[in-house]
């Protein structure tokens, strides 16, 4: 009997000390941060040059968030997105790719992130992607500039309403190849 | 009666035009607290002359605004530094608000990226005074406007910007006018 209480009071400081430990970390990073980018202007010229990979495809779903220490030193979260490609207008990788988008939220961090893209599962987009900094997943070059709606053969740039043609993308992208 | 319908038509037009002139600036809702927020600068991690004289000088821009906010110099953990990125961000603003609770910020830094040419030290670049203007306006708490503005999201080569009367009017709207 004596044994069993000690056992259960033994078991009662080891989880209590865990959920200390584990919660007492947490708080550390328990804050609201607001990150605001001033950004290059880029056309559609810019965006192709600095472009790793061009496609269009569907935004799958979110899968998460994480959280690091980002290439400038700053606590940094980040959502990431499955995209399932149909196409590849530029460069080539797998069909299936997982983008970054800064901002979101893991544990008690909360990051806010103006401007930048921002995705719904199931939309159909045409994006400038670049090999994210922090990881081997992507990033949407310029934030929200490098991401397009797609309706039809019109490109839509979510934040400016901006509109090119995926024909005239494509055009652009295949001239540029054959300099 | 011509005047009566003249008058309806200015004051309909006034209805209009009033919000859009509201609109010239956007705050993001929260801010330094204190009734008039003294908030130290550290720019000691800046090493280019050119860059810490024109830092000095677009806080003071942001001083001779009549609002009661007041940017000094000194150490701090609000600073400001040099880093290196292979992306289209110029520079970047980050606020924080560890404790929730009371809404304001407690620390901000500010980022610039070397990978792109400024002016100075580059005859043709990114006109650096303006890109610390714009970031300093969201230090105060400014979100992005619409072009042409001091607060629009992206420069290009060459793009001046000033504190201008919309800038003053924001923040004596949020900070109070001294």
């Amino acid at each position: 009997m004596t044994t069993q209480r000690q056992i259960i009071r033994i078991s009662i400081i080891i989880i209590g000390a865990a959920v200390l430990f584990f919660g007492g970390r947490e708080l550390y990073y328990f804050r609201s941060i607001e990150r605001y980018p001033l950004m290059v202007e880029m056309d559609a010229q810019t965006l192709q040059k600095e472009a790793d990979v061009v496609i269009r495809g569907t935004i799958e779903r979110q899968i998460g968030t994480v959280r690091y220490t980002d290439a400038t030193g700053e606590l940094t979260v980040a959502t990431r997105w499955q995209v399932n490609v149909a196409e590849f207008l530029e460069g080539h990788t797998s069909e299936l790719i997982v983008v970054r988008t800064l901002g979101g939220r893991y544990g008690l961090t909360e990051l806010w992130v103006e401007d930048e893209a921002t995705f719904t599962s199931g939309e159909s987009v045409t994006l400038y992607l670049d090999r994210d900094a922090d990881s081997t997943e992507y990033r949407v070059v310029g934030m929200f500039q490098g991401h397009f709606t797609v309706d039809g053969d019109k490109l839509i740039q979510q934040e400016t309403k901006k509109e090119q043609s995926l024909k005239d993308v494509k055009a652009s992208i295949q001239a540029e190849k054959n300099l | 009666m011509k005047k009566k319908i003249f008058l309806n038509l200015l004051l309909i037009s006034l209805f209009f035009t009033v919000p859009l002139i509201a609109k010239a600036y956007n705050y993001a809702g929260y801010r330094w607290g204190g009734s008039w927020p003294n908030v130290t600068v550290d720019y000691s991690a800046v090493v280019v002359t050119a860059w810490r004289t024109r830092i000095q000088n677009t806080m003071n821009d942001w001083n001779a605004t009549g609002a009661k906010f007041t940017f000094k110099v000194g150490s701090s953990n609000n600073d400001v530094s040099v880093y290196y990125a292979d992306d289209s961000t110029l520079a970047y603003v980050q606020t924080t608000r560890k404790y929730v609770v009371t809404g304001d910020i407690t620390k901000a830094i500010m980022k610039i990226n070397s990978r792109h040419d400024f002016n100075p030290p580059y005859v043709s670049g990114y006109d650096f005074s303006t890109v610390m203007r714009h970031e300093f306006g969201h230090w105060l708490k400014l979100d992005h406007s619409n072009p042409p503005s001091l607060m629009q999201p992206s420069f290009s080569v060459g793009t001046i910007r000033y504190v201008d009367s919309d800038m003053r009017n924001a923040i004596r709207s949020i900070y109070g006018a001294q």
